[in-house]
């Protein structure tokens, strides 16, 4: 692994005292902005504000619990990597649909098995990858952001229609929205950082001043005293299987969330990274689940790995494990602090909505930018297409589940829990017809191009592939046949042949005439610009050091150049 | 492949337009030859419309660089894209010549 330049303090680095003390709280003030979902779930539930507080407070415990779980470096657990765990809105529409059912109870002991699920599926989730390509993942994201719009902007409705004036709620979203958007656009720095929780301060402020707290909302006496042991009177777990299909698919989709993170972590931690180590990432998903798992036995809420959290890391330039350290104690000590957990407890719905709706605006990116990342042909635009029409059916039409079987009410009613399901099953329908081993024969007479220049783009969409793997195909298709059929001057067919699985890309180029050797030494400026067979060994070397792996034979008595990518 | 030539203050700018292959590189060749023969002060070759280079095409680039050497001008490349730039560097080419973001770099870095 190579640190690389523009990370300051590494991984494995310990920072001064003073730089990770302020980088855990840049850390612990993003991630406090996620102590909304455990409120937004309370508030769905009724719950008195001693019950919130004291949710709160067991929040800020698992999500220092769950950073230290994911820092770890076990033989089964944690990627060892800054990745801190925040409440998630993957969990969002299932944990709404568990309280209407069974109130937190339900919430609790289905998060439970969420975790579990989560932490089984660590072991599968290679298996997985060809049934959850990357426009897949992106969709889960996508969805994930369209039902926290879809929260927030039903909560502004529905307090619109009850609140005596409408104004002061909208007012007080718009200008925690708007200062929230106005600080992360023009600002830098440590405004920009603390945008989020900058704009829920406007909320608050404009809050108070309307008089839209009271006195009860802060519950009485016990946030006056410094330090307190969080109370679990209300702490008592219950289970519906008729919500086990949709944790399970919030589980899945919070798997794939962390893949899609942690392979981040690797990334920017890591100069020489040329693809995801899955052993890591596996551990690192384990050790997500276990937080989810603790989450839910402690009381609480899904939890997750944070993209914004490891952003701010590569961006800080400051990446090391001793931060983790640093924010989880912070917040194992605040959890123990009353006042804190009441203070958000308490935090207005008008401010809740604007959070929702700015952090689903980075979902909506992320997940379109990863659906884009792989070439896209008609199948994967119905299903992109097909999915995203679906999710906002169910968000626009909540009503959709009535009538039909108990069963399926769960699904109809969440566009995660519906379009991720609907996603996995046309990409399994639209998979039929789809050959994963193509061939090519070109006549020489037809020169150089000869029709190659669309062979790897046509079913590489078709495939679904990368981009950058299908670019470097091309290439040595195109630096072969250059040199074959201009400088061999072959007259006879050359067959190509590719194959492609979700893990491999192979390029197999057969032909009558001389062997183009692939050198594994460069050979010098001079061989090159003064004989034709030093050009020859150029390709040759750009060929071989472009593919993960080449070799060039004589079989059948044809000459044969093989490429392998790593997809 | 289309080759346009142009000025930009002191330096004279050949842009290809396409792969830079067997067939294109004989083209882009020529050009480069006429344009040094012309004694430029500084030739700069602006790869901004380029799709990939293949061994031929390094090949005209290390004559042009001969030729820049012999009639004592510059020679500098501009707007290497990420998989243009991946090339030269599988090909062991970036640090064979000053490369630049843009036109306009090269000829205030250079001209």
């Amino acid at each position: 692994m190579k640190k690389p330049a523009d990370i300051i303090h590494g991984v494995d680095d310990a920072p001064p005292i003073a730089i990770g003390i302020l980088n855990a709280l840049q850390h612990v003030a993003i991630m406090a902005v996620y102590l909304i979902f455990p409120v937004i779930v309370c508030r769905a539930a009724n719950a008195s504000p001693a019950t919130t507080g004291a949710v709160v407070s067991l929040a800020m415990l698992v999500m220092g619990v769950a950073t230290l779980l994911q820092v770890a470096r076990t033989r089964w657990l944690g990627s060892g990597y800054l990745c801190p765990a925040v409440f998630s809105a993957t969990y969002i529409d299932a944990a709404i649909a568990a309280v209407h059912l069974g109130g937190l109870p339900l919430v609790f002991g289905m998060t439970t098995f969420a975790g579990l699920a989560e932490s089984a599926l660590s072991g599968i989730l290679h298996r997985l990858r060809p049934y959850f390509p990357a426009e897949v993942a992106g969709l889960v994201v996508m969805l994930v952001g369209i039902s926290n719009a879809g929260v927030g902007v039903s909560d502004i409705m529905a307090q619109l229609h009850r609140s005596g004036d409408g104004r002061v709620v909208l007012t007080i979203a718009m200008a925690s929205l708007a200062s929230m958007v106005a600080l992360n656009v023009w600002t830098r720095g440590l405004a920009r950082m603390l945008c989020a929780l900058i704009g829920i301060a406007v909320g608050y402020a404009l809050a108070a001043w309307f008089g839209l707290f009271h006195g009860a909302d802060f519950g009485t006496g016990h946030w006056f005293a410094w330090i307190e042991l969080p109370t679990l009177s209300y702490l008592s777990w219950s289970f519906n299987l008729a919500l086990a299909l949709p944790f399970l698919v919030s589980a899945m989709a919070a798997a794939l969330k962390a893949m899609a993170v942690l392979s981040m972590c690797q990334k920017i931690n890591d100069d020489e990274w040329i693809r995801p180590d899955m052993p890591n990432l596996q551990r690192g998903v384990a050790a997500d689940g276990i937080g989810t798992l603790i989450a839910g036995l402690l009381g609480t809420f899904g939890v997750n790995s944070s993209s914004t959290c490891v952003g701010l890391s590569a961006a800080s330039g400051v990446t090391s494990r001793y931060i983790a350290y640093a924010i989880a104690g912070i917040f194992i000590v605040t959890a123990f602090i009353p006042g804190i957990a009441t203070v958000l407890a308490a935090m207005p719905r008008p401010v809740i909505a604007a959070a929702l709706i700015f952090t689903s605006c980075f979902l909506l990116i992320n997940g379109m930018q990863t659906v884009t990342s792989r070439m896209l042909d008609s199948r994967k635009t119905f299903v992109v297409g097909l999915t995203i029409v679906g999710g906002l059916a169910v968000q626009a039409f909540p009503n959709l589940g009535i009538g039909t079987p108990a069963a399926m009410r769960p699904i109809l009613s969440s566009s995660l829990v519906f379009g991720t399901l609907l996603a996995f099953m046309l990409n399994l329908v639209f998979r039929l017809g789809i050959r994963q081993k193509v061939t090519l024969v070109c006549q020489a007479s037809d020169g150089p191009r000869l029709g190659s220049d669309d062979f790897l783009e046509l079913n590489g969409a078709k495939w679904g592939a990368r981009r950058d793997v299908i670019h470097r195909a091309q290439f040595a298709l195109h630096q072969a046949i250059d040199v074959i059929i201009h400088d061999f001057g072959i007259t006879t067919p050359v067959r190509i042949e590719a194959s492609f699985d979700e893990f491999n890309l192979d390029l197999a180029i057969a032909y009558d005439g001389e062997l183009l050797e692939l050198p594994e030494q460069r050979p010098s400026d001079e061989e090159i610009r003064d004989s034709l067979e030093g050009v020859h060994r150029l390709a040759g070397y750009m060929l071989r050091r472009n593919a993960d792996r080449a070799r060039s034979e004589h079989a059948g008595g044809k000459s044969i150049l093989k490429f392998h990518f790593n997809h | 492949m289309d080759v346009i030539v142009s000025v930009l203050g002191s330096a004279t700018i050949v842009e290809p337009d396409g792969r830079i292959d067997n067939a294109g590189s004989g083209i882009l060749g020529q050009r480069l030859a006429d344009v040094a023969a012309g004694g430029p002060q500084l030739l700069v070759v602006d790869l901004r419309r380029v799709d990939y280079i293949t061994s031929a095409g390094f090949r005209v680039l290390l004559l042009a660089a001969k030729d820049a050497s012999a009639r004592n001008f510059k020679l500098a490349l501009c707007s290497l894209n990420g998989e243009l730039r991946h090339l030269f560097q599988i090909a062991g080419f970036l640090g064979l010549f000053q490369v630049y973001a843009s036109r306009e770099e090269s000829v205030a870095a250079i001209g």
